[in-house]
């Protein structure tokens, strides 16, 4: 089992998770842990878009275009995209969630995650 | 069609009018909606669909309806100012045709019908400035130089004419304002003046216009394309002190009081830079915001409208609340329908809060309306 893979599967483990996974920023998936529940490519293509059009409407509104989180809730489930480095963590849950503690760890995971995938300077 | 076709479709008719009074829902008023359309009642399919969203304001179905009964029924109110134009020709008869022609956003035949009149009567006012007006609509939105000056030659070109109209020294006045033109703009209010009292909304122009000093500003031209470089006004429309609501775009009306405070209590917390209510095309703003026109308007509604889609194709339900966070610090979204607030603050400030915040803010806007419209 690969770091990434151990990631999301302890992320899986929390309780009112139902997927997550990790994508390039043009929507590419590169692991998942969607247990079924979702289609891959939907949900990182869609995540691209939210992230995609986020970025362009907020540099088109003259802020800096750099987004470290989205946090989107719905009537059955919550998304939460935080940013890793190149890619994003995506994690998906049901609507009764507690949002707070779930933040702390999918930060703590998109850290490790950063610190994981990050390829090492060479002199 | 005949004789025995338009029966069957008058007894299906009358037994869908009684299924939307007995059984109303957003499927009864569709079928019927289309029934209606089919046999060209326009007027009949809009107000119905008028009906049906005031039961199920929600239904995006009705809305489409609205949307395509209003289409319809202008499209064929043009067909009817079209054969008066070319019955009995007058300037009224164009006005009435390129006001059709605006209401569906078709900006160049606006043109054509505006152009066609003044060529035939090049004394009247009123296509002029209509043309002014709906240029000086897009100069504001794209910010292009180039119809900026359309929007300026038109509606000095109506001033010209043997019954200026007022309104064309007030759109010009505002617009010289915004561009930095203050003694353009001063002389556009002299003439307001001459003509009678200032309304509020000039009297705070006048107001910040006499702190500036006279002179010494950049030619228009100059102005126009420095706007169209930077993207954007380098000031805001005037606000009117006791409104504190940006005269374009504004919310107005019995609900906005209560809105008002709401948002003015959000954009005063300390941390909180901008706060926006948004409902269809109209927003309430507080904070540091350039007016209905600002961008950061335009980014909430871009982010509400692709969160929107991403949950309903992930199949989470409807998009209601949302966080965006970056180097800017926070934007805070709460969304239900077509009602829609913002709020961008530092990360600092916790988010739950101003969300809570902003679902309040937004339902009780909704709850309001709906008293309204039933009081109404």
């Amino acid at each position: 089992m690969s770091a990434i893979d151990g990631i999301l599967d302890r992320l899986g483990e929390l309780p009112g998770v139902r997927g997550s996974g990790v994508a390039t920023r043009d929507g590419m998936m590169v692991a998942s842990n969607l247990q079924g529940r979702f289609r891959e490519d939907a949900v990182s293509g869609l995540t691209s878009f939210v992230v995609l059009t986020t970025r362009r409407a907020l540099a088109d509104a003259g802020e800096g275009p750099e987004l470290t989180s989205f946090e989107l809730h719905a009537t059955h489930g919550r998304l939460l995209i935080e940013q890793a480095g190149d890619a994003v963590l995506i994690v998906i849950t049901d609507q009764f969630v507690a949002i707070d503690d779930l933040k702390r760890a999918v930060r703590a995971a998109a850290e490790e995650l950063h610190r994981e995938t990050m390829i090492p300077e060479t002199d | 069609m005949n004789l025995i076709q338009r029966l069957k479709i008058w007894k299906e008719l009358r037994r869908l009018e009684q299924r939307a009074q007995e059984v109303p829902s957003p499927s009864t008023f569709i079928d019927l909606g289309q029934v209606y359309i089919n046999l060209d009642m326009h007027e009949r399919a809009l107000s119905l669909a008028e009906d049906g969203l005031a039961l199920f304001p929600q239904s995006q179905e009705l809305r489409k309806l609205r949307r395509f009964a209003k289409k319809n029924q202008v499209a064929s109110a043009i067909d009817t100012a079209r054969a008066e134009v070319g019955r009995t020709p007058s300037p009224e008869a164009y006005h009435k045709l390129a006001s059709l022609h605006l209401e569906l956003g078709d900006f160049e035949a606006v043109q054509g019908v505006c152009e066609e009149c003044i060529r035939r009567f090049p004394n009247d006012p009123s296509v002029r400035l209509l043309l002014g007006r709906a240029w000086l609509t897009n100069f504001y939105r794209d910010l292009r130089a180039r119809e900026g000056a359309a929007a300026v030659e038109h509606l000095e070109r109506s001033l010209e004419t043997e019954n200026p109209p007022v309104d064309a020294h007030r759109l010009l006045a505002e617009l010289f304002w915004r561009l930095g033109a203050d003694t353009r703009s001063k002389a556009h209010l002299k003439a307001l003046e001459n003509q009678g009292p200032l309304d509020a909304e000039l009297t705070a122009l006048k107001a910040q216009l006499q702190k500036r000093p006279s002179g010494g500003e950049a030619d228009l031209e100059q102005l126009l394309h420095r706007a169209e470089t930077q993207g954007r006004l380098p000031r805001s429309a005037v606000q009117v002190p006791a409104a504190g609501v940006t005269p374009q775009g504004a919310i107005q009306g019995g609900s906005g009081g209560g809105l008002r405070d709401a948002l003015a209590n959000l954009a005063g917390r300390d941390g909180v830079r901008k706060a926006t209510y948004i409902r269809g095309s109209k927003a309430l703003v507080k904070g540091d915001i350039k007016g209905g026109r600002d961008s950061f308007l335009r980014a909430t509604r871009v982010i509400a409208r692709s969160s929107q889609r991403a949950a309903r194709r992930m199949d989470i339900g409807n998009f209601n609340k949302g966080v965006v966070r970056g180097d800017f610090g926070q934007i805070c979204l709460c969304s239900f329908g077509e009602a829609l607030a913002a709020v961008e603050c530092d990360d600092r400030i916790d988010s739950t809060e101003i969300l809570s915040e902003l679902q309040e803010l937004v339902a009780g806007s909704l709850v309001q309306n709906r008293f309204e419209e039933e009081t109404a």
